[in-house]
């Protein structure tokens, strides 16, 4: 999250766009406005947990205190075809069929 | 060319390589992606359905720090997954699950030769991901209305190895990456198939004035599907660059495909936020402690790795360094080659390494032989030696039989005795072809006796013509000096 500002700086509507752009977000130009002050009050919020002295403590890497969750390498049965493709808008000869897409 | 003195280049790989396990990497799919019909390896994991979870392949894991290990990496005993965010169809979850700041390995390095001199690269990390699925474009790319999508591929664990930019021509990249496939072969990760996309490489590439030590401008290049397109697109890719800044140009950073067929390196068009990923810790999965001992009993259950079974194929077999490194860089070809030598009966080392590297990998080239496997069987290979070592056939007849061996799959001894090759060593039969030689060809004969050393050698020829090559030549010309005298000193 280094890219955001910090809230003293004023999260611009650019930057909601931005972000709303790489979530795939077609936003409205009231929503950009809406999005742009929750997120401002948000990080501000953030910015005051940022003041507390956390040197001596590690990243979190999970809530939960469990580790080391593994499963042996045995394939189990996959779905059906049918079931896989059930809620696809579009199929063709068992694929899911997508929009062209040129990188 | 004007980069050996003015330019240096700094180059870079990125290495993918499938782990071949039975089930995915985060769910109970079959990973058979290749021969299943579309989208029969999915569940509601790996297709991302809502209320589904991520669960560890332990298989994968210990792939992967079995490799780490045999690139002298450090295995940090904290690590954990990220999701790394991007848009595309091959992967319906929206992320891939990868790792982030701390993977499972890092600060590896692997030694190779090059050209006899030693060299070495640093291997900044081996860390663990899950494979995409497989996009079909209806026609051509560019004109293609839809794509279907086949996810059977999409989660498959996939190892990534990211190299230092320690290399520095073409050359070099290749032996890198010739050895480290080859350490992903020993260690049983993959066959090291690239047309199938078991092995994938990227390459950095940059150049800089000789002297320099900070680095140029960098384009990465992708789309290279054979050894022999790494070489040739990093060779292509060094020279644009030179003709770019000699010509008073600038480079840009950026994406460039290999296109095999022109041999060029074309800009890819930059998707506008591609390289945006916002990684974060993924919740789904909690981080892994990885304990000594576990790494201990990974490290037991390293095979010998080619640099060692190089070292003992010139101790214990006596071959050359040149030899042993030609048939180490593949385990399929070192396993065959000891396999020959200690089949019932053996072979000398010596000359299974001859047939392997020259009669036998012309018929198939010995990089094939890992996925096609070697042409014929190693006793098959023993065997046939041993008939030439004991002289039941000639050399000459071996070369034919191999042939015969290879395209029916019959023993060579059985072939020997259907088609009544052995040779004939019998003094009666061979003084009859002999006389009846001399007697057809009484001009070559008074050559030989006049001092023409060379009639020897074509009277020889007729011997074993008239044998049909079943007569052992050094007896056949042994006889024809005894009926001839023994004529001029051979010179």
């Amino acid at each position: 999250m280094g890219t955001l500002p910090t809230p003293d700086s004023g999260l611009s509507s650019e930057e909601v766009e931005h972000v709303a752009r790489l979530a795939r977000l077609g936003l409205t130009a009231d929503e950009v406005t809406r999005y742009r002050d929750q997120l401002r009050s948000i990080l501000a919020y953030i910015d005051q947990l940022n003041r507390a002295d956390t040197s001596k403590i590690l990243a979190t890497a999970h809530p939960l205190d469990e580790r080391t969750v593994m499963r042996d390498d045995v394939p189990q049965p996959c779905l059906p075809v049918e079931a896989v493709l059930r809620n696809a808008p579009s199929t063709e000869d068992g694929y899911f069929k997508v929009k062209a897409i040129q990188e | 060319m004007a980069i050996a003195t003015r330019y240096q280049a700094v180059i870079g790989l990125e290495v993918h390589a499938q782990i071949l396990t039975h089930s995915k990497m985060f769910c109970g799919c079959s990973t058979d992606y290749l021969t299943a019909p579309p989208n029969a390896n999915t569940c509601p994991v790996c297709l991302a359905l809502p209320g589904s979870l991520p669960v560890i392949n332990r298989k994968a894991v210990e792939a992967t720090i079995r490799t780490a290990l045999a690139l002298n990496c450090e295995i940090p005993e904290f690590t954990k997954f990220d999701r790394k965010n991007y848009f595309y169809p091959d992967l319906p979850k929206g992320y891939q699950i990868s790792q982030y700041d701390l993977p499972l390995s890092r600060n590896g390095r692997l030694e190779f030769e090059v050209n006899g001199e030693p060299r070495r690269c640093g291997i900044t990390r081996v860390h663990l991901e899950e494979d995409t699925g497989k996009l079909l474009h209806a026609g051509e790319i560019h004109r293609a209305q839809s794509s279907l999508v086949n996810l059977n591929r999409a989660g498959v664990p996939l190892m990534e190895i990211v190299g230092e930019p320690d290399l520095r021509s073409a050359d070099e990249a290749r032996e890198y990456f010739t050895r480290l496939r080859a350490i992903l072969q020993y260690a049983g990760i993959n066959n090291g198939d690239m047309e199938s996309g078991q092995l994938r490489c990227d390459a950095n590439v940059s150049i800089r004035p000789e002297g320099s030590t900070t680095y140029g401008t960098k384009v990465e290049i992708k789309n290279m599907n054979s050894f022999r397109s790494v070489h040739r697109a990093i060779e292509f890719e060094i020279e644009r660059q030179v003709q770019v800044l000699e010509s008073g140009g600038a480079l840009v950073q950026e994406t460039r495909g290999w296109n095999d067929p022109k041999g060029v390196t074309v800009s890819q068009r930059s998707k506008e936020y591609a390289h945006d990923y916002r990684y974060f810790p993924e919740p789904d999965l909690p981080p892994l402690v990885v304990t000594r001992g576990w790494v201990e009993e990974i490290r037991r259950t390293l095979p010998e790795l080619p640099a060692a079974r190089r070292a003992r194929f010139v101790s214990q077999f006596e071959l050359s360094i040149y030899d042993a490194t030609l048939l180490t860089s593949s385990k399929t070809v070192a396993d065959f080659f000891e396999q020959a030598v200690r089949a019932d009966g053996g072979a000398p080392p010596k000359a299974v390494a001859n047939w392997i590297l020259g009669d036998l990998s012309r018929i198939r080239g010995t990089e094939a032989w890992d996925t096609a496997g070697a042409p014929l069987s190693p006793a098959h290979l023993a065997q046939l030696i041993r008939l030439i070592d004991s002289g039941t056939i000639s050399g000459k007849m071996g070369k034919d039989l191999l042939g015969q061996a290879v395209a029916s799959g019959k023993a060579p001894q059985d072939l020997v005795a259907e088609q009544g090759l052995s040779q004939v060593t019998g003094e009666d039969q061979l003084g009859a072809w002999v006389d009846q030689v001399i007697a057809e060809n009484a001009k070559s004969s008074q050559d030989f006796k006049g001092g023409k050393p060379q009639a020897l050698g074509f009277l020889v020829g007729q011997v074993m013509k008239l044998s049909k090559g079943r007569a052992n030549p050094e007896r056949v010309n042994a006889l024809l000096r005894e009926r001839l005298g023994p004529g001029p000193p051979n010179g």
